[in-house]
C-alpha cells in the first residue's frame, strides 16, 4: 500500500513540475524516440494527363508519413497562438482550399489585405508562392503565416514547444522524419510535413479533363465557343485573351502580371505593391500572380483583394477594361475585349468546366480530427 | 576438350581486356559562351525605358526568342561538318532598367566542352525545331528552357517561338495606350541563320561570340498601327513577317 502512496506521490510531484513557464526540457519533454520504428513508405505522384511532373526537393523526399503529419498539421489549431485557427482556416477544400472572404482574417480579428489563395494543385507552382511571389517553395512558405500578426499570430518557439510536449506528434516526427528525441522536433521539418502535405492537392477530374484527355464527356456548344475564345483557338470568335496568364491544362502560367485592376499615375501609386513589394523594382508593383483557374467557380470572390463577388463581374471588367491604358506595366493583352453578352456567357460556362468536386471531397484531402 | 576451353576462355579475356579500354584519343575542348545582346537602334535594350519610334515614345515589356540546333561549322563550302553547341534555348532580353549593367553584358549561354579547332561559321535556328515543337512546355522537367507554360499555346499546337510586347504612346500624352503583342510559333515560323565567321577555340579558354538583336527591326515594314499582335493561327502572314525580320534584320553577329 505504501508503494502505491510513494507513486502517486511521484505523480503529483511530476504535474506540479511542468508550469507554464517551464522550457520543454525543464519539463520532461525531452524524450527517447528511438524504439519508435522509422521505416517511412516512399510516395509517388501520379502525373494527371497534361501535366508537368512536379519538382520535389531532394531534402524533403515525400513519403506517406510525412504527408500524414502535414496533413495533421494543416488541420490542427495548434498552429496558432490561441488554438483556435489553422492552415485550413483560410483554406478549406470545399472551397477549393480558400475561404470564401474578400480578404482572410486572423486569430485577433484583423483582416489581412489579400484572398486566400487556392492550393489546388500547389505542388506545379515553380515561379514563386503567396499573391505576391515572396516564397520560393511550399517550404519556405509553410514557415510564414504561423508568426504573421494578422495571421496565425503565434511563434515558432512556441509552437515547436507544443508539438514537443504533444502526446502523439513526436512519433509522427519520428516516423515521418527518424528523429531520436521529441526535443529535434523544429518548424523547418513542421513545414517540410506541410508542403508534403500540399503537395499531394492534385486536382485534374474536371469536365475538362473529362472531355480532353478522357473522352467520357463533351463540352456543349456554349462551353466550346467559350474555351474557343479563351485559346483564340480559332478565327470568327473574338479574343478573350484569357491563357496567356491562364494557360491550359493547369490554368495559370504562374507569371505576375498587372491586370489593370487599379488606375494609377505613376508606378509608385499602388496601395498593395504586389510582386514590387518583394522585388523593390518599381516595373514590378501592382503586379500579382495569376492563380489558377481550376476550380474558379468554387474560389470567389476574385482578384487578389477579392473586389469582385461573382464570375460575371470579372468577365464584364476584362471585357471594358476602363482603366487598363494608365498604368505603364499593365500587361498589353489587356484590353477591350467587345464580348457580346452571349460570349460572355460562352466564357462563364466553360469556366464551369473547370470545376472539380472529387478533388474537393477527396477524403485524404479532409481534415483527420 | 579442357585446351578448347582454355583457349576459348584466353580467347575471352582477350577481347574484353581490349574493348574495354577508353579510347586513346583524348579530345580537347573548351567552353563557347554565345552573347546575345538586345538594343533599340543604338540604345541598349530594357524593358519599361522610352525609345523613340516615329516620333513616339515606346517602351518594351518584353523581348525574347527560342534558339535550336546552335551548331559551329567547319567547311563553308563541300560538306559543312557541323558541332553542336546546343539544342534548344532561350534568349531573354527583357532587361530591368535596374540591371543596366547586365543588359549591356548581354544575355549569355554557355556551351560546355566544344571540341577545340578552327571553325568557319555559325549556325542559329530562331524557334523550336519540328521534332520538339511536337512535344509541349509539360514534358519537361524543372528548369528546362522548354518548361514554361507562358510559352506554348495550345491552340497553335506550338512553342511560342518569340515575343515581343510594346507599348506606344502615340498621342505623347504620357498614356502607353496603343498595345503590340506579337507572339509567333509554329513549325512553318522556323528561320535558320548563317554566320561566316572564324573562330577558334583553343583548349580551356573560353570563347565568346557575341550576337545584337535590334528590336526596333522587328517592326520592319510592319503597320504598328494595325496590326497590334499575332495570337491567333490565321495570323501566320505577320507570324512570318516577324521572324523573317528577327532572322534577317534584327540579328547580327559582332
Amino acid at each position: 500500500m505504501n508503494k502505491i502512496y510513494f507513486l502517486f506521490f511521484f505523480l503529483f510531484l511530476f504535474i506540479l513540475s511542468c508550469g507554464d513557464d517551464d522550457t520543454p526540457e525543464e519539463c520532461g519533454v525531452t524524450g527517447d524516440l528511438s524504439d519508435i520504428p522509422y521505416n517511412p513508405q516512399s510516395f509517388s505522384i501520379t502525373k494527371p494527363d497534361g501535366f508537368p511532373s512536379m519538382f520535389i526537393p531532394a531534402d524533403n523526399p515525400m513519403t506517406v508519413e510525412g504527408i500524414e503529419l502535414g496533413r495533421h498539421l494543416f488541420f490542427d489549431p495548434i498552429l496558432s497562438a490561441d488554438s483556435t485557427m489553422s492552415c485550413s482556416s483560410c483554406h478549406l477544400p470545399s472551397l477549393s482550399f480558400t475561404d470564401g472572404g474578400a480578404t482572410s482574417v486572423g486569430i485577433n480579428g484583423i483582416s489581412g489585405v489579400r484572398s486566400s489563395m487556392s492550393l489546388l494543385n500547389i505542388g506545379y507552382v515553380e515561379k514563386g508562392l503567396f499573391w505576391d511571389g515572396r516564397s520560393n517553395d511550399l517550404e519556405d512558405q509553410a514557415i510564414l503565416p504561423v508568426e504573421d500578426p494578422i495571421e496565425l499570430h503565434d511563434t515558432w518557439e512556441n509552437v515547436e514547444g507544443k508539438l514537443i510536449a504533444h502526446p502523439s506528434y513526436p512519433e509522427m516526427f519520428r516516423e515521418a522524419f527518424g528523429i531520436e528525441d521529441r526535443s529535434e522536433i523544429t518548424k523547418e521539418l513542421a513545414a517540410k510535413a506541410i508542403a508534403q502535405f500540399e503537395r499531394t492537392l492534385i486536382g485534374a477530374d474536371s469536365k475538362y479533363d473529362k472531355v480532353i484527355f478522357q473522352g467520357q464527356a463533351a463540352f456543349t456548344d456554349s462551353e466550346d465557343r467559350g474555351m474557343r475564345m479563351f485559346t483564340d483557338a480559332q478565327g470568327g470568335l473574338p479574343d478573350a485573351e484569357c491563357a496567356h496568364c491562364h494557360a491550359l491544362h493547369l490554368g495559370t502560367t504562374d507569371d505576375f502580371f498587372n491586370n489593370g485592376l487599379d488606375s494609377v499615375g505613376s508606378l509608385t501609386e499602388f496601395i498593395d505593391l504586389g510582386l514590387g513589394g518583394v522585388t523593390q523594382d518599381t516595373f514590378d508593383n501592382g503586379k500579382f500572380r495569376a492563380p489558377t483557374l481550376r476550380n474558379i467557380a468554387l474560389t470567389a470572390p476574385y482578384m487578389h483583394d477579392g473586389r469582385f463577388e461573382t464570375l460575371e463581374e470579372v468577365i464584364d471588367f476584362y471585357n471594358e477594361s476602363p482603366n487598363h491604358n494608365n498604368s505603364s506595366n499593365v500587361d498589353v493583352n489587356i484590353r477591350p475585349l467587345e464580348l457580346t453578352a452571349e460570349q460572355k456567357q460562352d466564357l462563364i460556362n466553360f469556366l464551369h468546366t473547370l470545376t472539380d468536386t472529387i478533388f474537393t471531397t477527396n477524403p485524404t484531402f479532409q481534415s483527420p480530427f | 576438350m579442357k585446351k578448347l576451353f582454355a583457349i576459348l576462355l584466353f580467347a575471352s579475356f582477350l577481347f574484353f581486356q581490349y574493348s574495354c579500354k577508353p579510347d586513346p584519343t583524348f579530345e580537347a575542348t573548351t567552353d563557347v559562351e554565345l552573347i546575345f545582346k538586345g538594343k533599340y537602334a543604338d540604345e541598349v535594350l530594357m524593358i519599361n525605358t522610352d525609345y523613340d519610334y516615329d516620333g513616339s515614345p515606346i517602351r518594351f515589356d518584353q523581348f525574347n526568342f527560342y534558339i535550336s540546333n546552335v551548331v559551329l561549322v567547319k567547311e563553308i563550302v563541300g560538306n559543312p561538318e557541323e558541332t553542336e553547341l546546343l539544342e534548344i534555348n532561350f534568349v531573354d532580353l527583357s532587361f530591368k532598367p535596374a540591371d543596366v549593367d547586365d543588359a549591356t553584358e548581354g544575355f549569355v549561354i554557355t556551351a560546355p566542352n566544344v571540341p577545340v579547332g578552327e571553325y568557319s561559321g555559325i549556325k542559329i535556328n530562331l524557334g523550336v525545331a519540328s521534332d520538339l515543337n511536337k512535344t509541349s512546355w509539360e514534358d519537361y522537367g524543372s528548369g528546362h528552357p522548354l518548361r514554361m507554360a507562358g510559352h506554348y499555346w495550345s491552340a497553335w499546337n506550338s512553342f511560342i517561338f518569340s515575343k515581343t510586347e510594346a507599348k506606344i504612346d502615340v498621342d505623347s500624352d504620357g498614356s502607353f495606350s496603343h498595345k503590340l503583342a506579337y507572339h509567333t510559333g509554329s513549325d512553318d515560323a522556323y528561320r535558320a541563320k548563317f554566320f561566316a565567321k572564324n573562330i577558334t577555340l583553343e583548349e580551356d579558354v573560353t570563347s565568346k561570340v557575341s550576337f545584337t538583336v535590334d528590336a526596333k527591326m522587328i517592326f520592319s515594314d510592319i503597320d504598328v498601327m494595325t496590326e497590334t499582335g499575332t495570337h491567333n493561327i490565321n495570323d501566320m502572314d505577320l507570324v512570318n513577317e516577324i521572324m523573317d525580320n528577327l532572322q534577317d534584320l534584327s540579328l547580327a553577329i559582332e
